[in-house]
């Protein structure tokens, strides 16, 4: 009854415009309403202890370093590095924007930031080039599906800190390298398969021996998930530390390296990233008491028993959950996903055996698709703005792209090496 | 009347977002600070978590009182943009309504949580939760205020800005 509640006022809301945060307040309250004994009060305490969390201080300062990376200095450097990769082969600069994406991944924890920082370079030269406009703003969507992949990440912050024990953000960090490279070579391959018969150009050939240059000039936006994930691996700072010395290294490359920092554009960035902060843990902060309710409805272990009944093959139970999950991450962004579904998916795999770490980059994967599937894919609709297209030009060219992310769901579903490979290495 | 209370209105978002910006510049200082202190001083600062955890959730709710003003938090748009005209219009004020709903009853029972907490005092700091809870009804009070702001001025209906999204 509670879950019923619960989920339908939200759904319903949801579907009629209501923004995502006060759907879920709402549905909470009507929960608590229906329910004998819960006070109203539970609304309120959860919320307020759903945001106090020092673990979730990572986030902002994920956002804030990005944003202080964010000029167009180490932007370029990125793009002339990739080009000089993959430029040479037949769709030269479709490939090097999928490998730029790749690399921005390693700055940012949001896949929105590296559309925007990309996309406007990448997409208006493809379109000069001859590439088709819904071609380039499709590929550049696609490719940027990577950033909450590699890490850093938002959305895998938000899932090892809502597990708790048995999925440290470290070991999604790490396991989220393989399936970013998979994520990208698989577009790539895509990429190149469609420039070949459409005969899209080349870039200029850059002499191997040249490269060591191009990767030291862009060496200061390399070193960035290096510094992020060093520190953290060698159990010296904890996430949230080595998330405000990757802010004190973005800013000192922004200021010394770049020099497009000063100190009166230091203050409106502050300000952004604490109001994008407070977009994103303000959903975080209401859904706590909307998890609470649904984790204690008991709609988790109903779901568990219904699961169990169909099957318990843990491969059998994770392609049901990636066919749920595309379905929804069609019609929710990832965050909102995550948060509602974590309390009631974890504990049916956990029950069946099925390692945390590798279901939290199959969630996050699969729901991260959910940024390129029309109607509400915000990839899409930054993209499309870029490249001057409409949604339906763009969404006509999706097609290669989303199956060779599919692919590579499949590929990570059905092989957990290729997530807990890396973590394994380190432990 | 209306425009002085307008002015308020525009005066107390500069205040927010100053606000807000300040404590996201403290929480870094006083992090980085912490890390000092813990690795090359080899002395922790026992506070540093209590004081950031608060600082960030004033940003939380201070911030998530500005994206009201600014109409900027995410939802699915879809059903209201195929509304056409008045139809359009009449739904945004019904979603306004519904939103305000959550705000009074969020208001509440915050407050009742922060009156209830006054006297207890907890962390490194022996500082009462209040100090921390008390967000949420004065987020609470400034989107009432935007509320009544929208209703005064059509310009406040429209998004204002833009946001990160993830």
């Amino acid at each position: 009854m509670v879950a019923g509640v619960l989920i339908g006022v939200f759904f319903i809301l949801l579907a009629v415009s209501v923004p995502i945060a006060f759907a879920m307040g709402l549905a909470t309250v009507a929960a608590i309403m229906v329910h004998d004994t819960l006070p109203m009060t539970l609304l309120a305490q959860r919320a307020l202890v759903g945001a106090e969390s020092y673990a979730l201080l990572a986030i902002p300062f994920f956002i804030l370093a990005g944003n202080l990376m964010n000029g167009g200095g180490l932007t370029n450097q990125i793009v002339r590095l990739a080009m000089a990769f993959v430029g040479r082969f037949k769709g030269g600069l479709a490939l090097t924007s999928v490998l730029a994406a790749m690399i921005f991944s390693g700055l940012s924890g949001s896949a929105a930031a590296d559309a925007s920082a990309l996309g406007k370079v990448l997409i208006p030269t493809m379109k000069k080039q001859g590439y088709g406009g819904g071609f380039a703003a499709a590929l550049m969507a696609a490719a940027c599906v990577n950033g909450p992949i590699i890490p850093p990440s938002i959305p895998l912050v938000i899932y090892g800190l809502s597990v708790g024990s048995g999925a440290p953000i470290i070991d999604l960090f790490l396991g989220g390298v393989v399936p970013g490279i998979l994520l990208g070579i698989s577009l790539m391959i895509a990429a190149y398969i469609i420039s070949v018969k459409r005969n899209y150009p080349t870039t200029e050939r850059v002499p191997l021996r040249e490269i060591p240059t191009y990767i030291k000039n862009a060496s200061w936006g390399l070193l960035m998930p290096v510094i992020i994930l060093s520190g953290v691996v060698g159990g010296i700072v904890t996430v949230t530390e080595s998330a405000t010395i990757a802010v004190l290294y973005a800013a000192f490359v922004g200021f010394f390296i770049y020099k497009e920092l000063k100190l009166n554009t230091i203050w409106p960035i502050l300000v952004q990233t604490a109001i994008d902060t407070a977009l994103v843990m303000f959903i975080i902060a209401i859904s706590a008491g909307f998890g609470w309710l649904l984790a204690v409805s008991g709609l988790p272990r109903a779901l568990g028993l219904w699961i169990a009944s169909v099957s318990n093959d843990p491969l059998i139970i994770l392609m049901i959950i990636n066919v749920l999950l595309l379905i929804i991450g069609i019609f929710m962004e990832p965050l909102p996903a995550l948060l509602i579904l974590i309390p009631v998916l974890v504990p049916v795999v956990k029950a069946v055996g099925i390692d945390l770490v590798h279901f939290g980059l199959v969630m996050v994967f699969n729901l991260c698709i959910g940024l390129i599937t029309p109607p509400v894919g915000i990839l899409l609709y930054i993209c499309a703005k870029f490249a001057n297209v409409t949604l339906e030009e763009e969404s006509r060219e999706l097609m290669p792209f989303l199956i060779a992310a599919l692919v590579v769901l499949v590929i990570i579903t059905v092989f957990p090496a290729t997530v807990l490979w890396l973590p394994g290495l380190f432990r | 009347m209306k425009q002085l209370f307008l002015r308020f209105c525009d005066g107390l978002i500069a205040i927010a977002k100053a606000f807000i910006g300040g404590c996201l510049a403290a929480i870094v200082l006083i992090t980085l600070a912490a890390v000092w202190m813990r690795y090359v001083v080899g002395n922790p600062l026992s506070w540093v978590e209590q004081v950031s955890n608060m600082l960030f959730i004033w940003i939380v709710f201070v911030g998530s009182a500005i994206l009201y003003r600014q109409n900027l938090h995410i939802g699915v748009e879809a059903f209201l943009l195929s509304l056409k005209g008045k139809k359009q219009e009449i739904w945004r004020w019904v979603i306004e309504c519904l939103n305000l709903t959550f705000i009074i009853i969020l208001f509440i029972y915050s407050t009742k949580l922060t009156h209830a907490v006054w006297d207890n005092t907890a962390g490194a700091l022996d500082i009462s939760p209040a100090y921390y809870y008390i967000s949420a009804p004065v987020a609470c009070a400034m989107m009432m205020l935007f509320f009544i702001e929208k209703i005064l001025d059509p310009a406040r209906r429209l998004p204002e800005g833009e946001v990160g999204d993830f």
